[in-house]
């Protein structure tokens, strides 16, 4: 590699650490930096003493063996995303600062595959000691897993490259065309040993679909190249077992790579593009919407009548929903389609008495999860709206009709998007009616309650959505500290509106509807006081010292 | 020394550029102007070797800059419209890497003058995620200026640059020039074309409506009688047909 190469590597790694040492001088930093290693140390440490604990018994043998068994078809998975999907594109991301100062630059394009490529190996080792210890009860030896997976995630990375660099080569027609073809091949193959596995399994627990997946012919061969990293991953003694496999799998990254320097193809053009767009989903990222896209001349076809004034707070919601909906309409139909899925599986497994209890369970989970998730991965409301704090102060509302309004979008498109999904698996079982119709009430103030309480910690403690780098422990302990406040201010939000309906039943005799009407009529009344909360929040904010960076 | 023959750029169905030629001799500094997506950036980028050409020869100091980049991109420095700039590293640390990217052996002195003519040098040891746009912009031209390029490509280079600074940047272009240097400025602002630039191209569409000195794009229309200022030469030559 170019020695100019090798000296940024050096100063980036440098900068990188530097940073984070100058975050650690503050009180406030180093907080962070415990919390964010406490954290972390109570994810690892039960899994180290149970590995030592539990060492040398035969159910623990047991389940390396079974997690032997399946994690070729998990590498296979990953491999077929990064193949046939955009995820592979990231493999000749470079940075902006990379577009403009490297590539203009006389280096040749080995040279620069070449950095990224050495770039990416401090996370790769990062990223294999915390996996390696995280699933550390699933191996035979720490060391076996911390190799395999350093080698599978290099394999990964340089499969996606050798990918993308074969899109550079051959026609963009022809390269579709082949790809689509080798994904159809895959699926065929994949049906056949899924069928020859459900012919063996009747009715039978694990360890008879164990049997069946290790005895179909079809599915060991998908998955024969995938095995190489999984025998090193799960090898046992040092030598010959890790040693051997290891040095058979490194034989295979080092093929890859050379054919990637063989082709050397021209991708600085497409990198610049996938940089470019990358760069944009980032910036969408810290605006508060990981899941958001651009909207595009489709969404301008989609109009919202105006709703009344309101004393201002209307056509501040129809401003959120508008954006909403062109920004997040793709989020919106993968859901729908994904409720489509469960809902077919649901009619076709018809469990018989328990599709009640299925149903509604599967229905509420799903929407809950939803609100959780739309609230933090779409720019909703004040997090995505923090780069136009300006504009919204300079606006002659007050701000409790702004606070309204900002929140009213978000929830009534949320809530009317649960409504139809719980509808949906209550066609899938009539019997859950009245569950459904209690998640279909409590539907909208549990939404204000998330997104309010997410908007007045974010107007309080303002911190963007992770995008930090390596050895960035302070970003991360921001965003931690942020979910963790979260919850714990969702225990008693929640649990005085439970503690009273509770309460209620005591004193009346117990009965679900009244439980469900004391707890609801609490729990929107809580939501005043949030609201207040979030006005005054968003009052204090000062667009000038607050913003983050 | 920037030779530029039958360019065509082409996305897809959609021609970015069509058939553009166009010379920068040493010492000629060359405005490059045209209304949004007249194909000025895409020309740059393809110059500077971050985009291929589709059809066509583009050279830097007669390298090719398809077939022989590395020599090409040796003789040659790009400033993007809104630079990037790694947010870890200090406006030092840059000037460091520019030196041994480009093999510039003793680049301590050069890099201070740069530092002390950009009014950076209190900013040496400060990342450029801390450095406001304009700031950031100058760290870019010192970058750019460090191995004294041959041919210097400059996309709308006074965004966000106080007046000192726009100053000092047009004094350093018209100096580069002068040291043998051939300049391509792509800019909106006409002022700065006509005061610093002595070639035009006007690009609408991909497509060059004008490419010469600023005399003879002056002279061109007889009824404004020599005394047309270069808004009134723009004007009509996007209005109209191609003159050229």
């Amino acid at each position: 590699m170019n020695p100019a190469l090798f000296k940024l590597l050096w100063l980036s790694t440098k900068a990188a650490f530097r940073r984070a040492l100058r975050g650690v001088r503050t009180v406030r930093g180093a907080l962070l930096v415990l919390f964010t290693l406490g954290f972390l140390a109570l994810m690892l440490v039960p899994q180290v003493i149970t590995a030592i604990t539990m060492s040398g018994r035969p159910e623990m043998a047991r389940i390396a063996e079974t997690s032997e068994l399946f994690a070729p078809f998990g590498l296979l998975l990953i491999a077929l995303l990064l193949v046939f999907t955009a995820a592979g594109e990231r493999a000749i991301y470079f940075t902006p600062a990379e577009v403009d100062l490297l590539f203009s630059a006389p280096f040749a394009r080995r040279e620069l595959l070449l950095y990224k490529l050495e770039k990416g190996t401090l996370g790769l080792v990062a990223t294999s000691l915390f996996m390696s210890l995280m699933m550390l009860n699933n191996f035979r030896s720490w060391l076996s897993g911390f190799v395999g997976i350093l080698l599978s995630l290099a394999m990964l990375r340089l499969l996606a490259m050798t990918t993308a660099m074969a899109g550079q080569i051959v026609a963009e027609s022809l390269y579709n065309r082949a790809r689509r073809l080798l994904l159809g091949v895959v699926l065929l193959l994949l049906l056949m040993g899924l069928a020859q596995v459900a012919r063996r399994v009747q009715g039978g627990g694990i360890a008879e679909l164990v049997a069946s997946v290790r005895d179909s012919g079809t599915l060991q061969v998908l998955v024969a190249p995938f095995r190489v990293f999984t025998r090193t991953i799960f090898a046992g003694a040092w030598f010959p077992d890790l040693a051997g496999w290891a040095a058979a799998s490194l034989a295979i990254n080092l093929g890859l790579l050379t054919v990637i320097l063989k082709m050397d193809a021209n991708y600085l053009e497409s990198a610049a593009a996938i940089s470019q767009r990358l760069y944009e989903q980032l910036r969408r990222i810290k605006q508060g919407g990981g899941l958001a896209m651009p909207a595009s001349s489709r969404g301008l076809r989609i109009h919202l009548p105006h709703p009344p004034w309101l004393g201002g707070a209307g056509p501040v919601a129809w401003r959120q929903l508008l954006l909403a909906i062109r920004t997040s309409r793709h989020v919106f139909f993968a859901t729908m389609g994904l409720a489509v899925v469960f809902f077919t599986v649901l009619v076709a497994a018809d469990p018989g008495p328990d599709s009640a209890g299925l149903a509604s369970g599967m229905g509420i989970g799903m929407t809950a999860y939803l609100t959780f998730l739309f609230a933090m991965q779409l720019p909703w409301a004040f997090r995505g709206d923090l780069d136009h704090m300006d504009v919204l102060k300079t606006l002659p509302l007050h701000p409790m009709v702004l606070a309204v309004g900002e929140l009213a979008g978000g929830v009534l498109l949320l809530t009317l998007i649960q409504v139809v999904i719980l509808a949906l698996f209550t066609a899938a079982a009539p019997a859950s009616i009245p569950a459904m119709l209690a998640a279909a009430a409590f539907a909208l103030p549990f939404n204000g309650m998330i997104l309010g309480l997410n908007n007045l910690l974010f107007l309080i403690y303002p911190v963007r959505l992770m995008t930090g780098t390596a050895f960035d422990f302070q970003t991360f302990g921001r965003s931690l500290l942020f979910f963790s406040l979260l919850f714990l201010l969702l225990i008693p939000l929640f649990g005085i509106p439970a503690g009273i309906g509770g309460l209620a039943c005591l004193l009346i005799g117990f009965s679900w509807p009244v439980f469900a009407l004391t707890a609801w009529l609490v729990l929107v009344a809580e939501l005043l006081p949030v609201v207040i909360l979030v006005a005054w929040a968003f009052q204090r904010f000062d667009p000038s010292t607050q913003m983050p960076a | 020394m920037i030779h530029v023959a039958d360019y065509h750029k082409a996305y897809g169905s959609t021609v970015a550029v069509a058939g553009l030629s166009f010379d920068v001799f040493a010492g000629a500094i060359l405005g490059l102007v045209g209304p949004n997506g007249a194909g000025k950036t895409t020309t740059l980028r393809a110059l500077a070797g971050i985009i291929r050409p589709t059809r066509g020869r583009l050279s830097i100091a007669g390298h090719d800059v398809v077939d022989d980049p590395i020599a090409a991109k040796r003789e040659l420095a790009y400033i993007p419209d809104d630079p990037k700039l790694f947010d870890a590293l200090t406006v030092w640390e840059h000037l460091e890497f520019i030196a041994a990217a480009y093999r510039v052996a003793e680049f301590t002195t050069r890099a201070e003058e740069l530092l002390q003519q950009f009014e950076l040098v209190e900013k040496r040891d400060t990342m450029a995620q801390e450095l406001s746009r304009g700031m950031r912009q100058k760290v870019a031209i010192c970058c750019a200026y460090l191995h004294q390029p041959k041919a210097i490509l400059f996309d709308e280079p006074l965004t966000g640059l106080d007046p000192y600074a726009i100053r000092t940047l047009k004094a350093s272009i018209g100096r580069r020039a002068a040291a043998g240097a051939a300049v391509v400025v792509s800019s909106h602002l006409l002022s700065l074309v006509e005061d610093l630039c002595t070639h035009l191209l006007i690009l609408d569409k991909g497509r060059s409506l004008f490419s010469g000195t600023l005399d003879e794009a002056r002279s061109r229309y007889a009824d404004l009688q020599g005394r047309a200022s270069l808004e009134d030469v723009f004007f009509r030559a996007t209005e109209q047909a191609p003159i050229s």
